[in-house]
């Protein structure tokens, strides 16, 4: 059961997520124009069957109340990371875990669009494999979730740029 | 009985005896029909059917000459294959003989000359009609007056064209490695696809 759980996400957590790296708006992420950095954001969340709180930040999110995808009942984010990605240059963000995230912006597509890799190092090792690569506007953001720590799941928000 | 009744009846008779019916259905009806004195004589009658006819094949077939049969295909298809192609033909293409004189003779031809003149003319006379009304009236020569600065270059300015980028986030490719997972995506604040990739993590923390 515990299995399925994890192969079927509370989609509502993510879809908190989504507005909440979305609506979070201490500083509005913003691409350099004209240049080849980007401001990125980085959000790591532990999501728990449990029930518990949920961060205020996460919990403003239609999401919340949507079923079956509520097993997580408890959302906290751990770390929230922003910083510059050129193109090129990798970025590594720590993972609560002891792994490492790094993340590669390949460029900026002709419709605005950010091509990014991304890639978790394995336990004990320094090199990357490449997991994933995902072409995301400026402000959507892509997930990657799955790791356990802590009794709980870890779910990781990375966010380019901000909507026009 | 109602005649649909005796139809279905009839028919699962037929499949019974074909051996069309599943175990439980053939073991139910072969019950059914040795109680019904009816359907016993038509299970009886099916297979005297079924003998006389494969007797009649027997018969047939044991007149057959199977080797002579095979020998005359086997001759005919040598025979086609052994046999020179035909000879293409050559087939008259219909070349079209260009007349001397066009459609319609002398007279036809004379009548175009004369409507390419009139509307060759009628052409003139629109152009200088043209100019008379675009010099304002005056048939005068024009002379041409230098305005001492260059002429101006209109340029069109092309409206700028934005394209928004589309809508939230795609996976392009994963690797999962030693892992597995899945992808999928949720659905965003403004219902654009949000990407997220699951992987079951087997590793565990370090």
């Amino acid at each position: 059961m515990r299995a399925n759980r994890a192969l079927f996400p509370s989609i509502s957590l993510l879809g908190w997520l989504s507005v909440g790296l979305l609506s979070l708006g201490a500083a509005p992420l913003a691409v350099a124009q004209g240049s080849d950095t980007v401001e990125a954001e980085t959000l790591v969340v532990l999501a728990k069957e449990e029930p518990g709180k949920v961060d205020p930040e996460l919990a403003q999110l239609p999401g919340l109340r949507r079923p079956p995808f509520n097993a997580y009942r408890s959302m906290s984010v751990l770390t929230r990371h922003k910083h510059q990605l050129a193109v090129g240059k990798p970025v590594d963000i720590e993972l609560p875990n002891g792994r490492r995230l790094r993340i590669v912006l390949q460029r900026e597509l002709p419709d605005g669009r950010f091509r990014v890799q991304a890639s978790i190092n394995r336990p004990d090792h320094k090199d990357y494999l490449p997991l994933l690569t995902v072409v995301a506007s400026p402000g959507d953001p892509f997930f990657v979730a799955g790791q356990a720590h802590e009794g709980g799941t870890l779910v990781i928000g990375v966010r380019l740029g901000a909507k026009q | 009985m109602s005649t649909q009744a005796l139809r279905e009846e009839d028919a699962e008779l037929h499949r019974y005896y074909d051996g069309e019916l599943d175990l439980l259905g053939s073991d139910d009806a072969e019950k059914r029909f040795a109680a019904d004195e009816e359907a016993t004589r038509e299970l009886e009658r099916l297979e005297r059917l079924s003998e006389a006819m494969q007797l009649a094949f027997e018969d047939e077939a044991a007149e057959l000459d199977s080797d002579a049969l095979f020998a005359a295909i086997r001759e005919g298809v040598n025979r086609v294959q052994s046999s020179p192609p035909p000879a293409l033909r050559a087939i008259d293409g219909g070349a079209l003989d260009i007349p001397s004189q066009p459609p319609g003779g002398r007279d036809a031809e004379s009548a175009r000359r004369a409507m390419g003149l009139t509307f060759g003319v009628l052409a003139l006379a629109a152009a200088a009609l043209l100019i008379f009304v675009v010099a304002g009236g005056d048939l005068g020569v024009a002379r041409l007056k230098p305005s001492g600065k260059q002429p101006e270059a209109i340029v069109e300015v092309q409206p700028e064209v934005v394209v928004d980028p589309p809508p939230g986030s795609e996976v392009i490719s994963v690797d999962f490695g030693e892992s597995t997972g899945t992808v999928f995506a949720v659905e965003g604040e403004q219902g654009q696809p949000l990407a997220v990739v699951w992987i079951n993590d087997e590793g565990g923390e370090p």
